[in-house]
């Protein structure tokens, strides 16, 4: 079954928005979405409404509502019921009316893990009988549907979303049952893909630009630190080929090497650092608490973490403000209420500072950036984000999130930006 | 209208600049009211009473809510053997005892006199009293096993096995060590790290107290009244037979209306318990039908725990409930420890048991033969479901022997109950484990 020319011309005109998101290697097209068109087509045709129908199709993502309704109209046409795409959200069922419809399909996509479609198909056709009801009332037959999701349409809906910069992905990169420390990201094996390393309560696990494991190990044997600390906390580093994992909760930290899909240590014992460059900070753990202080200014004050890349300097202080130290400039900025998770990312030739929210528990958190000339503004995570950190997957810089959940367990979302 | 503007302002600035806290706050004291009876209830035996003692006498691990065991004071390594428990670094009693073999042995053999569920936690180990009589001079204590059982793990995390030094209940190793009656204070070596507060304070008031003291913010914690019907409820309450008194319960059981008497004498989070198991473990939510009501006569001797207003309550109502079927109930009342070594000791032909049951049905069967009385038939019937390694097989084959036990057993289900509590919405990172219950340990507000 070949995909009609109306959603092929929407399938370019989203791809053409959006080809620095679309991840490499990946077609352009959605069987998902296919499958679903295909699924709601079946339902409508079943029904044998009168014709013509208007399809009408709202959904967070503007690209992936449009590549709905060009597929289900050329689907329906060529299943003999003469459609047409009805755009704009107002008052569908009288512009409907309007345009020649006798009958309306009004559905709502979007994806959430699934790909999901749900709405009605409703006639709009009044005659004399009808009296004075209105076009929007009358018998409906409801109409749903759902599908995995495939990465075409998470690519549709990811293209379009909401007026800002920045694209949270719809399904986490990992899930855990424990709650994560730490999280970094590097080429630890040197073959061009970037693998994320994640810290968690009991082990270290490394994981590719899929979400797949590629190896673990276990934090049990280390020897536990003298007062250990109740909150998940450490570092993680991704340098020279090596892991270098610092938990709060050990006496000491292990470096790590990756040979095959086993990590082993290689006996060095490395420091907390802010950073993983060349120019990271050094830093030791504040006993007892989730904190770290840095060996350099300021002094006796901790923070919660902090990033430094390319001659800036950020760092996150328990009392809700970071402070932004930039490359050649003297006096640093400002920023309040900011969270426990931070991180720099240059992003086309400007450095940016993504910070999280300072609620204490919020259901939603909030990923904010801002960068030396313009800010891309903010996006909703769900749970509460605790670590951010810089990452080149599939050739894109993007941020990797360690978000806890409410269930005690935490997952990584990928967040990107839109050109 | 201007100065209107400014309140709103103010307002949506405020909080936001008092409440920079993404990550745990340190200080300040937890205030925890309680009701009489969760106060009296000094072993941790309810859900609430758990809750309260695990401040000072932390469990051996926490079953998370999705099944993970968390080691809290130890660790656990299989050997071919059995069991080897290995208490954690920073382990220590309040005294600066460390939690070795022969802390943990002298411990569990308080508990074992005391505690159906220690019993049946401790029931697969080998020779058990033996084993503890002659723990090793090293701080690990090895469990033998008599036959496979892949629940041990889980069933050593039960309250009931929380390591105490004395006869007091809270001297264990907790968060918390106590300063004073009513109060502790943080523990900075506590093997999951101090908790955030640096203190607790616990006040006994009547529940409308209770409940205003919550309302105020005088209190962040609540227990004994209140509770979320959608939690685990695992404190299950059985009433036990002699084998002379079963025509008794034959007589009894057409006339319980289970939901009715949770409806009227229980209330809070509770649910009828027609079979053996609870809902949570996947026993039956409807009963088997029974006969028509007959009518006898005689008496009978009912023990039942006086500290808990509900078993007083059921306990009553079942007495009218064989009044009407001719037998006179006399009741027995008797503090929690009595009652279990008073009806072990032959006292009583009747007896109300309620007992946390662990959140693994072949560990809550094991449970439930326990108090059934009967060793070498609970050894019988858990060496086979022992030997099931896959946990979901384990599961069903345990609900389908619970079924067919139900009618063979000297144990009517009655109801079982989940924690009673409320939280100030404040509060942050409160989280139930697999049992139910709250780990107040990790609590903290902005």
């Amino acid at each position: 079954m070949s995909p009609g020319p109306a959603l092929v011309a929407a399938l370019l005109l989203a791809a053409s928005s959006t080809r620095a998101a679309a991840p490499e290697g990946e077609p352009v097209g959605s069987k998902a979405l296919d499958l679903l068109v295909g699924r709601l087509s079946d339902r409508i045709l079943a029904a044998h409404p009168e014709v013509p129908a208007a399809v009408g199709v709202s959904s967070a993502s503007p690209a992936l509502g449009n590549a709905t309704a060009a597929l289900l109209a050329s689907r329906l046409s060529a299943g003999g019921l003469p459609s047409f795409v009805l755009s704009g959200e107002e008052e569908r069922a009288s512009r409907a009316q309007a345009q020649g419809a006798a009958t309306l399909v009004h559905l709502v996509v979007r994806l959430d893990g699934e790909l999901t479609a749900a709405g009605e198909l409703r006639t709009v056709r009044r005659n004399f009988w009808s009296g004075r009801t209105p076009v929007s009332d009358g018998p409906a037959l409801a109409l749903a549907a759902s599908v995995p999701a495939d990465a075409g349409a998470r690519m549709l809906w990811g293209a379009g979303q909401g007026p800002v910069g920045l694209v949270l992905h719809p399904t986490p990169l990992a899930r855990f049952g424990e709650r994560t420390a730490a999280v970094a990201a590097g080429d630890i094996d040197g073959d061009g893909h970037g693998e994320v390393a994640v810290l968690l309560e009991s082990e270290v696990q490394l994981i590719d630009e899929g979400g797949r494991l590629l190896a673990r190990f276990s934090l049990a044997g280390l020897p536990p630190a003298p007062i250990p600390v109740r909150e998940p906390f450490g570092t993680l580093c991704i340098r020279d080929g090596l892991l270098e994992v610092v938990p709060a909760n050990a006496a000491g930290g292990v470096t790590l090497r990756l040979t095959g899909s086993t990590l082993t240590s290689t006996g060095v014992a490395p420091r907390p650092t802010l950073g993983c460059g060349g120019d990271s900070l050094p830093a030791r753990f504040v006993a007892g608490v989730a904190r770290l202080q840095t060996d350099g200014p300021p002094a006796n004050r901790p923070v919660w973490g902090g990033d430094v890349r390319r001659g800036h300097r950020a760092l996150l202080f328990p009392d809700g403000t970071a402070t932004w130290m930039r490359a050649g400039e003297s006096e640093p900025q400002q920023i309040p209420g900011v969270g426990a998770g931070g991180a720099l990312v240059d992003w086309a030739d400007e450095m940016f500072l993504a910070t999280t929210s300072d609620a204490a528990n919020p259901a939603e958190d909030r990923l904010r950036v801002v960068g030396e000339r313009s800010s891309l503004g903010d996006v909703a995570v769900p749970g509460r984000i605790l670590q951010v950190c810089r990452a080149v997957l599939d050739g894109r810089v993007v941020l990797v999130l360690g978000v806890w959940t409410p269930d005690g367990g935490s997952e990584l979302r990928a967040v990107w930006r839109r050109p | 209208m201007r100065a209107g503007r400014l309140l709103v302002l103010l307002a949506l600035v405020s909080p936001v600049a008092a409440s920079a806290a993404a990550r745990a706050r340190d200080g300040g004291t937890l205030k925890i009211a309680v009701l009489p009876e969760v106060r009296a209830d000094r072993w941790g035996e309810t859900p609430e009473g758990a809750v309260l003692r695990s401040l000072l006498a932390a469990p051996l691990c926490r079953i998370e809510a999705e099944g993970r065991v968390q080691p809290m004071l130890a660790t656990f390594q299989r050997t071919a053997e059995g069991v080897v428990i290995v208490p954690r670094v920073g382990a220590r009693f309040p005294s600066g005892t460390p939690l070795g073999a022969a802390e943990l042995a002298r411990a569990w053999t308080r508990a074992l006199d005391r505690s159906p569920a220690a019993r049946a936690a401790l029931g697969p180990v080998r020779d058990v009293a033996a084993v503890l009589a002659q723990p090793s001079r090293s701080a690990l204590l090895v469990l033998p096993l008599a036959h496979p059982w892949p629940d041990l793990e889980a069933s050593l995390c039960h309250p009931a096995l929380a390591p105490v030094a004395g006869e007091s209940g809270t001297d264990g190793i907790g968060p918390y060590a106590p300063d004073g009656a009513d109060r502790g204070r943080a523990v900075p070596g506590f093997p999951e790290g101090r908790p955030h507060p640096d203190g607790f304070a616990v006040t006994a008031l009547a529940r409308r107290a209770a409940q205003r003291a919550l309302e105020i913010r005088a209190a962040q914690v609540l227990l004994g009244d209140g509770g979320d019907p959608s939690a685990p409820a695992l404190l299950a309450t059985y009433l036990v037979s002699r084998p002379a008194t079963r025509p008794l319960v034959a007589l009894l059981e057409p006339r319980l209306d289970r939901a009715a008497l949770v409806r009227s004498f229980i209330g809070g989070p509770a649910l009828a318990m027609p079979g053996l198991l609870p809902a949570v473990l996947g026993g039956p939510e409807k009963a088997a039908a029974s006969g028509s009501p007959g009518r006898g006569s005689g008496t009978a001797l009912l023990l039942y725990a006086a500290d808990r207003p509900t078993q007083r309550a059921v306990a009553q109502r079942l007495q009218i409930l064989l009044r009407d079927a001719g037998v006179q109930l006399t009741l027995a009342p008797r503090s929690p420890e009595a009652l279990d070594r008073d009806w072990r000791a032959g006292q009583g032909d009747l007896a109300l048991r309620s007992v946390l049951l662990p959140p693994a049905p072949a560990a809550a069967l094991a449970v439930v033969l326990e108090l059934a009385g009967d060793p070498a038939a609970s050894r019988r019937e858990l060496a086979p479901l022992g030997s099931l390694a896959d946990a979901g097989e384990r599961a069903t084959r345990t609900r389908e022997r619970a079924l067919q036990l139900a009618a063979t057993l000297p144990l009517l289900p009655l109801y079982v109950e989940g924690l009673r509590g409320r939280l100030d919405p404040a509060l942050v990172d409160v989280r139930r484990d697999a049992f139910g219950l709250w780990m107040l340990d990790d609590a903290w507000w902005p």
